[in-house]
């Protein structure tokens, strides 16, 4: 039985709460899982995903992680149920971008929502590492993350949770995208938090019921809880990306599942290395 | 407190590993050969890249100390990379340091990559039959014209030995040694001058059985031995993991493989019995 320091603790509790689309899905696992050769191959995974680790683990895959935050690797070991073969990976406490990795010898880089944690800018100079990284022929594998304002507005999205149709990890996500702005593909968590709370203050003034209310304030608490403020993301479109990542991959395949309720949003690209 | 998944407080790990003294670890004067060395092959390098194998905190206080380096750390257990930052003269030093948590045989770092590779004593701390791989791989991770350092323990130590236990203890006891300097010789009576796989378990097995047999009463009469044979048995408890020492020369027969030795350096004046007996290589890439 392992002992974690409060902050793993916290992630571990935090992260083990999530669903699908805030984590992969049973589904977009069986997808990637079905892509990757058996035969130990070599997988790299950027940051800690429990999924994607317990994916890799099950092929019998040799595993690397790599997370600039190693309570992050720590943590995410509890989440796993290949949890006993954390201690056959090997974890790397580095930047993605600039971490000393072998050349020309990754059969897969996996990574989830991986895109949207790289400045845009240097979202060409990412592709172009992960590239120098995979042996020729090799994939990047990876789960993006798009602006879903198109698909279910946050408002839709609160309809839908107080339906019971959505749970509140289908919220988080709306809410994560409602300082997106589409010139720059950004969108600030601080910025989100506060517009959500502003949106459900006006909720909350507006409704009659009681009970109403309280559901209201148990959403911003919740979406409080799951979205870290000080934070940016870049929800770069498919198209843009492609034009990235053109010089170095051959998009092969695009898949998207049907067990969460936003899929279109979280396309999963495979990339061939030229 | 903080804890580590291992399930103990690192903390605490940092102030035993504190508390073992040198050979264990470098003696000042083999930290200057260190220093010395890394200063005078990483001149003129504006952002130096240098390799520790391991977590030693005297090494990592070493890489440091160039201006704009780029220090990544290889140990297989991470706890020891949270531990031993505590023991730096910088603690805050460690947040610039790429970790990793991998074999040092398998690691799968960037090939020809960096400057300078420190190691002290890692030799020893990879089984034989993983000599030739290890040494490759170090090769193979440095650059063209980088530089490995590092200082071996070796196990022909010419006089040291002694004829039996009780002699060991003796010259101990009339040396004032250390209880680390204590384990080695002990070691090296034990289990001779030869190419040998070492554990503790067969240390205290061998110990234990000599006592039962002669009836020795020595180390009873004896309060600094039995002081340090206590703290031998405090700090390095009965474990099956074997160290892989050798005579000098068998070492070196592999070093010469896939480096040249530029320099052999021993360090001195602290212990006559086991400074000068362990040499620091300087190391160039073949």
């Amino acid at each position: 039985m392992s002992v974690l320091t409060h902050l793993q603790g916290f992630l571990k509790i935090q992260w083990g709460k999530m669903g699908p689309p805030l984590v992969p899905s049973e589904g977009e696992c069986r997808i990637t899982k079905g892509f990757i050769k058996k035969g130990r191959p070599r997988i790299l995974i950027l940051g800690s995903t429990p999924q994607f680790r317990d994916l890799a683990h099950s092929l019998g895959a040799q595993v690397t992680c790599i997370d600039m935050n190693l309570d992050m690797l720590t943590s995410m070991v509890e989440l796993m149920k290949y949890s006993r073969k954390a201690s056959q990976e090997a974890w790397i406490r580095a930047n993605w971008l600039q971490a000393p990795l072998k050349e020309n010898y990754w059969d897969y880089v996996m990574g989830d929502w991986v895109i949207s944690n790289i400045p845009l800018k240097i979202q060409p100079l990412f592709f172009k590492k992960i590239s120098l990284l995979l042996r020729p022929g090799g994939f990047f594998v990876t789960r993006h993350s798009l602006y879903s304002g198109n698909i279910i507005t946050f408002l839709g999205a609160i309809d839908n949770f107080l339906n019971k149709k959505f749970d509140i990890s289908h919220v988080v996500m709306p809410a994560a995208h409602l300082s997106f702005n589409p010139k720059t593909y950004l969108s600030e968590t601080t910025e989100c938090r506060r517009m959500a709370q502003n949106i459900i203050n006006d909720l909350i003034k507006n409704a009659s019921d009681k009970k109403l209310k309280i559901k209201y304030k148990e959403i911003l608490k919740l979406i409080h809880y799951y979205l870290p403020s000080g934070m940016t993301w870049t929800y770069t479109p498919t198209e843009v990306l492609e034009k990235m990542w053109r010089p170095y991959f051959r998009l092969t395949k695009i898949a998207i599942t049907q067990d969460h309720l936003l899929p279109a949003a979280c396309p999963i690209y495979f990339l061939k290395k030229h | 407190m903080i804890k580590t998944t291992s399930g103990y407080h690192w903390l605490t790990v940092a102030r035993r590993w504190s508390e073992i003294p040198a050979p264990m670890g470098p003696w000042p004067s083999e930290m200057k050969i260190y220093q010395k060395l890394a200063k005078k092959y990483l001149k003129g390098i504006k952002k130096p890249k240098i390799l520790i194998l391991g977590a030693t905190p005297q090494m990592r206080d070493i890489a440091h100390a160039f201006r704009n380096a780029e220090v990544t750390c290889v140990d297989i257990d991470v706890n020891m990379l949270f531990a031993m930052s505590s023991l730096l003269k910088n603690p805050q030093n460690a947040d610039s340091e790429i970790w990793v948590k991998s074999s040092w045989i398998t690691v799968p770092l960037k090939e020809n990559y960096y400057n300078l590779i420190l190691g002290e004593a890692v030799l020893g701390n990879v089984p034989f039959m993983l000599w030739t791989k290890f040494l490759q791989h170090l090769q193979d991770v440095l650059r063209h014209n980088g530089y490995f350092v590092s200082r071996v323990v070796v196990t022909d130590l010419g006089n040291w030995h002694g004829k039996n236990l009780d002699e060991v203890f003796s010259y101990a006891s009339e040396k004032k040694l250390n209880f680390i300097e204590l384990y080695f010789l002990l070691f090296y009576r034990i289990f001779g001058s030869q190419k040998r796989k070492m554990s503790n378990l067969d240390m205290y097995k061998t110990i234990k059985k000599y006592y039962n047999k002669k009836k020795q009463r020595y180390v009873l009469e004896n309060r600094y031995v039995e002081g340090l044979l206590n703290k031998i048995a405090k700090y390095l408890p009965a474990s099956p993991f074997q160290w892989s020492n050798s005579p000098q020369a068998f070492s070196e027969k592999y070093l010469k493989r896939y480096f040249k030795i530029i320099a052999k350096e021993f360090g001195g004046g602290e212990s006559q019995f086991s400074s000068a007996y362990h040499p620091i290589y300087l190391l160039k890439r073949k």
